[in-house]
């Protein structure tokens, strides 16, 4: 059974009850009915954040406020039972956002905020109907006066609940605004909030203009602020026009007759405001991973040479092989002990199967791993990109003291191709070209890229100093598992190559003049079409 | 006494169910567990056995394990499985007193070769722990005062000297050092000596 902290039950009882006292403006007597009613909201934001085991608290709070705001409005059994009510019908609301359409502790998609809105929709319209029923049994609401107190609790609570959970998950991690104060933002900020203030002031302060007149002028700075800032700026906006409001009409008088309409604008504020707000968010999101997973992606393809891709992938190879042997032999085990137990030895041969089909899909998820990327065509600059392999090399070429030379004076057009997969092929010839002289131990440490240019295609070589290749091995370099490096899975070269193939190219290699190595790749100046 | 048990950890579940498959089928007694943390709570002290650790794990790595098994003065034999090639943790390993490791994929024979080899070691050290304990245990038979006799005897004094030390007569520290040898199952000073090293050994304040 988790424990409350008392920290977290005493702020929550001591808000719920200065929530209670400060939105306890205009009540409609008896039942202190207010044009927007911010408790349940925090009740909720309690148990979707804290969990739901601090439910006993909500029976406290409603009682407490009852007594303290509202001084014993009615009699006990009435106060015991509202407060009973409350505690069930916010617990029930909590539990059924969080498990049964599992919303986590925040408001982040449209889904989110749908699901929010109609639960808490439904929620409140249930406790209004049964607590203004229950107020209604003894007596202290007329018969006739029973759906209108029913709609007017119902939309109070669920103002409160719309302007203030969203605001309290947006803000109870992180307190941080969704600005950076640079002095333009400043001047966005202080429009924006004087946009609000200008449209309370022109709703309430003309004396001409009728009661609510000219409500819509909310609707502007509101829109302004969801965009810019999505669902964090939108919900302290809400916030902020709700207090203004609220002051406004404690300010400026009230109209009974205007109470519904009132309510109903600042429903229909908020709940613009929120889905808005959600939009912008969720877009916002949705950008930042892909931000996020191209970058992951760009990053583990220019290391793909380097010994960790290479180390992971044994390891995710290695699991299953050991595995499959294992069964097998254990398959062969129980058959040589004769009369084997056919449920063991089947189940263990099933086992088998499945580990040889686990290693495939290792296998199938790096082909993919490297096709993902085939889609990126675009009009690159090769000097450019040379450049950015050669400076990501650079701390290890210097470290051996090797002199990458490039020569880009000649480079005239663009080349249609993938940046990120011609960058993996780039980073492994230079890698390959600085391991081959760091290990022959070269007197000259060079490495040049040449780049000649001709009417179909581009040709770019690349040239080391190092020990060259093996005229023996040269027909099979490219295939796969062919490593003269200790830590090396010779699958470096196999990829290259088949990465420029994808391009319509092709990667070869030779001796070069003075024995180094020398690979030259191909590239035609638009890529094959690549999905064919 | 309790029958040894090849403990296995390694986080993936069908590498685990696989070893554990082929050691039963070849007759060993076998306990798995998907990370350290797992192993530490459900080990016993008393089972006798040896340990087959994967280094690669997400929480607590197969080092750390080991270095935590240190801590806490487990000495069940170590068997390391590294990736292929993973020399440098091997290596670790070794220096941390693991006593052998595998490489993945692992041959089984070679495995079957390294169980067998560190069920043997446990067995050994548990069967010399053993016959030590009993040893140390003679010690808690000694009155204070042949404890005090063997202690000076052990620190190289004559029997005068101890009668001199303790205030009481020659004749006495001879009675007491006889009863003290018979207890101990002594035949000379040199076992007596023998046995208050090891003890001292064990516990550094003499017991």
């Amino acid at each position: 059974m988790p424990i409350m902290n008392p920290r977290v039950a005493i702020l929550f009882l001591l808000g719920y009850i200065f929530l209670d006292w400060v939105s306890y403006v205009h009540p409609v007597l008896p039942l202190g009915i207010t044009p927007w009613n911010p408790p349940p909201g925090l009740s909720l934001f309690l148990l979707l954040k804290f969990g739901l085991h601090y439910w006993p608290l909500l029976f406290v709070a409603a009682l407490g406020a009852d007594l303290i705001v509202r001084g014993t409005p009615a009699p006990w059994p009435v106060l015991l039972e509202a407060a009973a009510l409350l505690t069930v019908a916010y617990t029930f609301a909590a539990w059924a956002l969080q498990h049964r359409f599992q919303l986590g502790g925040r408001l982040v998609t449209i889904r989110d905020l749908g699901i929010f809105l109609a639960v808490t929709g439904v929620i409140t319209l249930l406790v209004a109907a049964a607590y203004v029923a229950l107020f209604m049994s003894v007596g202290q609401v007329p018969p006739e006066e029973y759906f209108t107190s029913m709609f007017r609790r119902w939309i109070g609570d669920l103002n409160g609940i719309l302007v203030f959970t969203p605001f309290m998950l947006a803000y109870a991690d992180n307190l941080s605004l969704p600005l950076n104060w640079k002095s333009g933002t400043i001047v966005e900020v202080s429009l924006q909030a004087a946009a609000v203030i200008g449209a309370l002031w022109v709703i309430f302060g003309l004396a001409e203009t009728r009661e609510f007149m000219f409500f819509y002028l909310l609707f502007l700075p509101l829109i302004w602020i969801a965009v810019r800032w999505g669902l964090r700026g939108t919900t302290l906006a809400l916030v902020g026009t709700q207090l203004g409001l609220i002051g406004a009409v404690q300010l400026g008088g009230y109209h009974a007759a205007t109470f519904v309409q009132f309510q109903f604008l600042m429903l229909a504020l908020c709940v613009t405001g929120l889905v808005l707000g959600a939009v912008v968010a969720q877009r916002e999101v949705v950008e930042h991973e892909l931000r996020a997973k191209q970058s992951a992606l760009n990053r583990a393809l220019q290391f793909a040479s380097a010994g960790e891709m290479t180390s992971a992938l044994a390891h995710e190879l290695n699991q299953p092989m050991t595995a499959l042997s294992n069964y097998l032999r254990s398959c062969q085990l129980m058959i040589h002990a004769g009369l084997p137990d056919r449920q063991q030895l089947d189940d263990a041969i099933e086992n088998a199967i499945a580990q040889a089909r686990r290693a495939g899909e290792v296998v199938h998820r790096l082909r993919d791993f490297f096709r993902q990327g085939s889609t990126d065509l675009e009009h690159i600059s090769l000097a450019t990109l040379l450049q950015d392999v050669i400076t990501s090399v650079q701390p290890r070429a210097e470290q051996a003291d090797i002199r990458i030379n490039l020569d880009t004076r000649n480079v005239r057009r663009r080349l249609v191709a993938d940046p990120t997969q011609l960058s993996v092929v780039f980073h492994n010839l230079l890698s390959n070209a600085i391991e081959s002289i760091v290990s022959s131990n070269a007197e000259r440490r060079q490495i040049w890229i040449v780049i000649m240019e001709r009417t179909d295609d581009v040709a770019i070589s690349v040239e080391d100093t190092g020990s060259g290749i093996p005229e023996e091995i040269m027909p099979t370099m490219f295939d796969p598992f062919m490593t003269d490096k200790p830590e090396g899975m010779g699958l470096g070269l196999t990829i290259s190559r088949g990465l420029v193939q994808a391009h319509g190219g092709e990667l070869s290699v030779q001796t070069a003049r003075d024995g180094g190595a020398k690979f030259v790749l191909t590239l035609p100046w638009e890529a094959a079409t690549l999905d064919s | 006494m309790k029958r040894p048990t090849v403990f296995i950890v390694d986080d993936d579940a069908s590498v685990r169910d696989s070893l554990a498959l082929l050691l039963g089928l070849k007759g060993f007694d076998t306990r798995a567990f998907s990370c350290a943390e797992d192993f530490l709570a459900a080990y016993e002290r008393d089972t006798p056995g040896c340990l087959l650790l994967d280094v690669r794990m997400p929480g607590m790595s197969g080092l750390d394990l080991q270095a935590e098994l240190g801590r806490r003065d487990i000495r069940m034999p170590l068997v390391i499985v590294t990736a292929h090639g993973d020399v440098a943790t091997a290596r670790k390993a070794l220096k941390a007193g693991a006593l052998d490791f595998l490489e993945k994929p692992i041959d089984d024979e070679i495995l079957l070769d390294v169980i067998e080899g560190a069920l043997a070691f446990d067995a050994d050290r548990r069967g010399a722990e053993d016959a030590r304990n009993v040893k140390l245990r003679r010690l808690d038979r000694l009155t204070p005062r042949e404890r005090q006799v063997m202690e000076y005897l052990a620190d190289g004094s004559h029997n005068r000297q101890i009668a001199e030390a303790l205030g009481i007569s020659p004749r006495t520290v001879e009675v007491y050092r006889s009863r003290m040898m018979e207890k101990l199952q002594a035949r000379n000073l040199a076992d007596v000596i023998r046995l208050v090293l090891e003890a001292r050994e064990t516990s550094p304040s003499g017991r």
